[in-house]
């Protein structure tokens, strides 16, 4: 099959939010992948930033009740290092460093009602 | 009545909920998935609160964060829409815990109800018809209750469906052969071999009522819709009043839906469904406890606002309204179900962009839908674009403007059932109004037909 052939089915594809067609008919057919994007990284000039995300609905705190504030812009972190809490329907969700790194941006206060996505930190690699 | 109230769904229905807020005075909070941040419904609340990445699972049907949009918009009521998580109820258990009004029937309701086998015997005490069967599991003289039953039946399962132990009998000498087959399937598949058997409903048409109570003890029901015109039970049409009831029926009908309302003590708006019989016998199938997609036909027949009538009885009002009121027919109205579908590959469903868009309007004519121009429908959902609903004195008028209004419907991107809607309204038997559950099937044939008659002539 050529590129020509399925160049409408492409120009379609890239309309919608699929991110992976395949296509079969008497064994012939094609599959097309299109990258499928995350919000994961982010690029910034000079520098490599991973974004912490909320992946929870809830209220934001940098720690448990009557526990420090660990995260600051500038504070070096260890994978798995404590960044944050959301507080959702009485559970306290732990907020993780993803990479170990430095705290470049923070994006949210305490008491900061987060969405799911929400950036809540930059982590510099 | 509620000062926030928060809509657990999308797409038009979410619209819809959002606008009746709006008229009532109500603050509306919107939830969405990541794939549905430039929705409508979205744009148009007046808060938002995104929940979850796209697939349904984890977002519109995830409960804890639905439940945690509403504590931190500081919601007051939750409205489910219908699909997702409106007869779940688990979730109107905790929206009620919570402190929460559910916009909806109460948890208890929506078990009792939304069980089909504890639903037909609710519906049996209250004397409503119910598909006459066997009382339980046949014994060992199944031909006489076969027979008793009438035949042609249905033998079933007791113990599970999917097709496994259903067997059709219609001749007397087949029933013992065909009882022994299915009660070994479903040994085999259920580890139960126990048979019912219930009348098989040939050719039927699916007419249901709308009922609305609300917590003073009125319950009440609206003129019937007739929701023959289905595929693969999917329904594509829906038409108030039913071209194939009097009022004879209609009266029968509406009194047996509020008899197993007051029965099961049932509160908010919800439809209670029926196969009707070529003889013109009704009997009851289940009972939907939830707004459903096909309201608006009643609210044109009509002229009452059914979400607004579900919100108000949320909030303890009365309905505002008596019997005699709701069942006063207006108009006759007709519901066409746009879908992104094509019609030409087996309704294949089609996501994609909308290039352009013009919807059709003028006297009679409304369209609920959540589409612009420069949307794109994501993949994640079901196909509902839009349903154009039509309303005139008669169903003839109808018809009429019904296709007047697909005329003007222009829609450039996926692919739609525009053309299988215009179909169905130049066909005869549509317009004659005497057509069962199989009549799409007779379209699909016909068509069919002359399309292989229009290649062998080229």
């Amino acid at each position: 099959m050529k590129g020509e052939d399925i160049s409408d089915v492409v120009q379609w594809i890239k309309t919608t939010d699929l991110v992976e067609v395949s296509y079969k008919k008497s064994g012939k057919g094609f599959s097309f992948s299109s990258g499928g994007a995350t919000t994961a990284q982010v690029p910034y000039p000079g520098r490599r930033l991973k974004a912490v995300c909320a992946e929870t609905v809830g209220i934001f705190q940098f720690n448990e009740p009557g526990k420090a504030r660990v995260a600051e812009e500038g504070t070096e972190i260890a994978a798995g290092g404590l960044l944050g809490v959301i507080e959702s329907l009485g559970s306290s969700i732990k907020i993780s460093a993803p990479i170990p790194g430095r705290v470049h941006k923070v994006c949210v206060d305490s008491g900061d009602t987060v969405q799911y996505g929400q950036p809540l930190f930059f982590i510099e690699e | 009545m509620f000062k926030k109230l928060l809509i657990a769904n999308r797409g038009e229905i979410a619209v819809r909920v959002i606008r009746a807020c709006r008229e009532m005075g109500i603050a509306s909070v919107a939830v969405y998935s990541e794939a549905d941040r430039e929705s409508l419904h979205v744009r148009l609340a007046d808060e938002a609160v995104c929940i979850g990445p796209a697939p349904s699972a984890s977002s519109y049907l995830h409960v804890p964060a639905v439940l945690a949009a509403a504590k931190v918009t500081g919601a007051e009521a939750v409205h489910p829409g219908y699909g997702f998580l409106a007869e779940n109820a688990d979730f109107a258990q905790r929206v009620t815990d919570m402190g929460l009004t559910f916009i909806g029937p109460s948890p208890e309701a929506i078990r009792k109800l939304g069980h089909k086998s504890a639903a037909k015997a609710l519906a049996k005490e209250a004397e409503v018809p119910v598909v006459p069967g066997t009382a339980g599991v046949v014994g060992k003289d199944f031909l006489k209750e076969a027979l008793a039953v009438g035949l042609p039946v249905m033998v079933k399962a007791a113990s599970g469906g999917g097709g496994k132990g259903l067997r059709l009998v219609r001749d007397a000498k087949d029933v013992e052969t065909q009882v022994r087959l299915a009660q070994n399937e479903a040994q085999a598949a259920f580890k139960d071999g126990s048979v019912y058997i219930e009348k098989f409903i040939e050719r039927p048409r699916h007419v249901e009522i709308q009922i609305a109570a609300d917590s003073h003890g009125r319950a009440v029901a609206f003129p019937e819709r007739d929701c023959t015109v289905q595929r693969r039970h999917q329904k594509l049409i829906e038409e108030s009043p039913s071209p194939a009831i009097g009022p004879e029926t209609r009266a029968k009908m509406q009194e047996a839906a509020v008899r197993l309302v007051r029965a099961s003590g049932y509160t908010s708006v919800g439809t209670v469904e029926f196969l009707l019989d070529t003889d013109g016998q009704f009997y009851f199938i289940e009972v939907n406890t939830r707004l459903q997609v096909e309201h608006p036909v009643t609210e044109l027949v009509t002229g009452i606002d059914l979400v607004a009538t579900q919100i108000r009885i949320a909030a303890g009002m009365g309905l505002g309204f008596d019997a005699g009121r709701a069942s006063e027919i207006h108009a006759h109205a007709l519901e066409h179900r746009i879908n992104a579908e094509d019609p030409d590959n087996d309704f294949a469903p089609c996501p994609g962009k909308i290039e352009s868009l013009t919807l059709p309007g003028g006297p009679g004519v409304r369209v609920d839908t959540h589409l612009y121009a420069g949307y794109s429908v994501p993949s994640y959902y079901d196909s509902l674009l839009a349903k154009l609903i039509v309303y005139a004195p008669d169903r003839a008028s109808a018809i009429s403007r019904a296709q007047r209004a697909l005329s003007e419907f222009d829609l450039k991107g996926p692919k739609t059932t525009i053309e299988f809607h215009k179909r169905v309204l130049a066909h005869p038997v549509f317009q004659k109004g005497n057509f069962d559950t199989h009549f799409t099937e007779t379209l699909q044939e016909d068509h069919d037909r002359s399309k292989k008659g229009r290649l062998a002539a080229a």
